[in-house]
């Protein structure tokens, strides 16, 4: 993989040293049908250079032709007092011509060979509508989600978080795609350590194309042989600009509809942010439930084929007899029944993840009642364990974000395999491993299961359970934050009533 | 991870492989609830197992199978079942083991024992001693469950809970082996189509040596645990009968030295409420005084006997000597044993009547 990178790196530069030069550059372009390259003007003439399917046509008409032609200029200089936006550069450099014009500049050159002229930024920019949140959907609470342009995105954390320590530090990534990543976050709050951590490693990112954030995800996670997503993605700004305030990094893609935030902890993968849109107690037991709800996603199938494998003694007498009936007439051992059913579950999800909404909920239609029943009547799985699968998987999409659901539903497969060969012990083996594994885990340098181990109390106020707000006056310590507290404690429990 | 732990954990995989125990899927094996032995002459015994067939169809009743042979011992026994069963026979999920009287008689130790020593068992299994034959009372299908396991097990179950001290294997084990107390069981009988609770069995070591009967056995249950539930009966005067329910029954024994001479108090404090009176008169103040005292005298003087059975069959179901012991240093047992008999034992019952019902 390393060398793979180094290879593509050296052509990269093979590149880099014959630059090509301005007519170069032009003939280029033209081998191109959407770049329009013209002649106007009578006294002092010059060529209008542009991609039409980057640039804004009412912006030319309106904005660039029309003055022109209303006050012949005579040279690039005027042309620059005379158009009214900003912005406007003259340069001879080659490559920022080349760069500015592939992101929706037009060139304003006296002739075809000489490389200086001026560049207006005139930017179509195609963008959708902020729209309701799909994937972290609250019932209340702001409904305004992410959109695949960067600057709006930005916009709609800075209205939230109106402060010059807010700093967004942008990086180009990608060889090809020079997608812009901002990386925000606000000084004096968020740990220095963890900025140059991430910036560091966006910054060291080497990939040709960067389409969506999950990219920088998969390529700065600090293990990337783990299951486990470790940094979280969002798509609602208000999540966003909370984590900010905590001391978090959250880092933009351009093109991406889901921002990052960072460091964070396995408990955070279980709190909605609609936690905080109820009171303490719900919230709490929410959190709680949504715990319980991953515990037996991952566990309850392993533990039906152990158990029905080999620890026979566990089951409650009076649940022996039913379980014996709906298990006899079926010709497969447990692990084949779990299996088939759990692949039948996955199946349904997959296939209802790729279809149109539409056709989609037929699909959950005719998997959720067609196949579940037949299957049963047909004797092929037991209705016991029917229940268990389905239950687990709707327990498995309790999880808000939507990457751990992912990872929960997979890790039972080989809690499944080691319940068939070692039974009770083999599913313990098997969590032992998995919690091995995630006490080792960090997220950008932190560890990962968070104010657990670390045991740090201060810090489960707002974790596994969420207490009220006066009590969370401190910053989670985990981060590491240069200033860690977030009101005055004494003032906040203090309440003055006027007609006391 | 480096190349030696991934040679680690391919070698503890493969090493754990070889580790790992013959599945046993729970419907191609036969689960054995419930089995009993009959004395069968010198050295053997006769056993009967009973085992629920689980019918293919969904929703229907369990159907009751019986199997039965005689050998030297428990295991070998098991061999010869073997024979006839189509599926192998397991006995993790018993319940209940049975043991005929004349059997208990010779001693049971090595039966139970077997038991004591498979880790398949619960330690919550019931011992329970039958006045008869144990085949019948096994083999017979009762109207009352649909198993006869089943019934064996709640009739048990909602007998321990008022009428019955508890018992299982862990406590038989517990008093047997345990210095200064003698370990019991409740005794069956099949009566009809039904089995009824005849009383506790009553053990010296492993042997059984008499029981007590069943309407006793509240008051054993009174001085043996504290409890919540049951109803005593009493003769109030001539031919009014009263019948007190106990809503919690506290006991308490108090161990103190006269000289020598270890003396007992057991102290019983019930709360009751009148729950039938066989008259018309208005429960008042003064007849609720009336009832406590005589349901304390009428209490006192039954557990009074009960205690003499005990020390007449040289019995210690109370775990006296243990008591004894606990407040003892340098306690003899075997001393303790001879004198056992005549120790003198006192009986304070306190009743008080809280309440008499709704109507009040």
């Amino acid at each position: 993989m390393g060398k793979w990178f180094r290879r593509q790196k050296g052509g990269q530069s093979n590149k880099d040293k014959n630059e090509p030069t301005f007519s170069e550059l032009l003939e280029k372009c033209k081998e191109s049908k959407d770049f329009i390259s013209f002649r106007q003007g009578k006294s002092f003439s010059f060529y209008i250079s542009y991609y039409k399917t980057l640039v804004n046509p009412d912006f030319i008409h309106r904005d660039l032709l029309s003055p022109i032609t209303k006050h012949p200029i005579q040279s690039l200089d005027e042309l620059k007092n005379l158009i009214p936006v900003e912005n406007v550069t003259i340069t001879d450099d080659v490559k920022d011509i080349q760069d500015k014009l592939l992101s929706g500049f037009i060139l304003v050159h006296e002739n075809e060979t000489s490389a200086r002229c001026a560049l207006i930024p005139a930017i179509a920019v195609e963008k959708r509508q902020v729209t309701i949140p799909e994937t972290e959907f609250s019932v209340v609470g702001p409904k305004e989600s992410f959109v695949e342009a960067i600057d709006v995105n930005i916009n709609m954390v800075r209205k939230r978080l109106p402060l010059p320590e807010l700093y967004a530090k942008e990086i180009l990534v990608g060889k090809l795609s020079k997608t812009r990543v901002v990386v925000m976050y606000i000084q004096g709050i968020a740990n220095e350590d963890n900025i140059s951590t991430v910036l560091q490693r966006i910054k060291d990112i080497e990939f040709d194309q960067i389409i969506d954030s999950s990219f920088i995800t998969q390529l700065m996670s600090d293990n990337h042989n783990s299951p486990f997503p470790q940094l979280i993605d969002t798509e609602r700004p208000d999540r966003t600009a909370s984590v900010l305030s905590e001391g978090k990094i959250a880092i933009f893609v351009d093109g991406s509809p889901q921002v990052l935030t960072g460091p964070t902890t396995l408990p955070e993968f279980f709190s909605a942010f609609e936690d905080y849109f109820t009171t303490w107690h719900i919230a709490s037991f929410f959190r709680l439930l949504r715990l319980f709800s991953v515990m037996f996603s991952v566990l309850s199938s392993p533990i039906y084929v152990a158990v029905l494998t080999y620890h026979y003694q566990m089951i409650p007498k009076d649940l022996l007899s039913p379980l014996i009936a709906s298990r006899s007439g079926i010709p497969f051992p447990p692990i084949m029944e779990a299996i088939i059913l759990e692949l039948t579950i996955e199946l349904l999800r997959e296939a209802g993840a790729r279809l149109p909404t539409k056709v989609g909920q037929t699909i959950g239609i005719v998997g959720g009642i067609v196949i579940g029943t037949a299957a049963v009547e047909a004797g092929l799985t037991s209705n016991v364990l029917l229940i268990i699968v389905a239950l687990a998987a709707l327990a498995s999409f309790t999880t808000p974000v939507y990457q751990m659901s992912n990872t929960i539903r997979i890790i039972r497969f080989p809690f499944l395999l080691a319940a068939q060969f070692w039974g009770i012990v083999g599913v313990s083996m098997c969590f032992g491993f998995f919690l091995s594994h995630l006490l080792k885990l960090t997220s950008l340098g932190r560890p990962y299961v968070g104010p657990v181990y670390p045991l740090r109390l201060k810090d489960l106020k707002d974790s596994l359970y969420r207490l009220p707000f006066e009590k969370l006056s401190r910053r989670p310590m985990q981060l590491l934050p240069e200033d860690p507290i977030r009101f005055n404690k004494t003032r906040a429990e203090k309440k003055q009533d006027i007609d006391e | 991870m480096n190349n030696i732990k991934k040679a680690f954990v391919i070698i503890f995989l493969s090493i754990l492989n070889g580790c790992s125990i013959q599945p046993r899927i729970l419907e191609d094996i036969q689960l054995v609830t419930s089995f009993g032995y009959d004395y069968a002459g010198k050295d053997k015994i006769k056993a009967t197992i009973n085992m629920p067939i689980t019918p293919v169809v969904e929703n229907a009743p369990p159907g009751n199978q019986v199997l039965t042979a005689i050998g030297h011992t428990s295991k070998n026994i098991r061999q010869i079942l073997q024979s006839r069963s189509p599926k192998p026979l397991y006995i993790g999920r018993t319940t209940v083991v049975l043991y005929s009287k004349t059997l208990a008689e010779h001693g049971i130790l090595s039966l139970i024992n077997t038991l004591q020593r498979d880790p398949e068992l619960g330690r919550d299994l019931t011992l329970a001693v039958v006045d008869g034959k144990v085949e019948p009372l096994l083999s017979f299908h009762y109207p009352w469950a649909e198993v006869t396991t089943k019934y064996m097990e709640q009739l048990l179950e909602q007998n321990e809970l008022q009428n019955i001290p508890k018992t299982n294997i862990h406590d038989f084990l517990f008093r047997y082996y345990g210095k200064g107390a003698d370990p019991f069981m409740p005794l069956l009988k099949k009566k009809g189509n039904e089995i009824k609770i005849k009383g506790m069995a009553l053990f010296k070591g492993d042997r059984y040596v008499g029981y007590i009967p069943y309407r006793k056995s509240f008051i054993m249950k009174l001085l043996f645990e504290n409890f919540k539930s049951g109803i005593y009966e009493f003769k109030l005067k001539k031919e009014n009968h009263v019948a007190i329910e106990n809503l919690a029954s506290k006991v308490d024994y108090d161990v103190q030295y006269r000289g020598n001479q270890p003396h007992i108090t057991i102290n019983v404090n019930l709360q009751g409420k009148i729950s039938e009176f066989q008259s018309t008169e208005l429960i008042g103040n003064q007849l609720i005084k009336s009832v406590e005292k005589q349901a304390d005298r009428t209490i006192t003087r039954e557990a009074k006997n009960l205690v003499h059975t005990f020390q007449d069959l040289n019995v210690d179901p109370l775990g006296l000597g243990h008591k004894v012991n606990n407040v003892t240093p340098h306690f003899n047992f075997s001393r303790w044993n001879k004198a056992y008999a005549d120790v003198p034992i006192d009986i304070n019952v306190k009743i008080k009547v809280v309440q008499s019902g709704i109507t009040e």
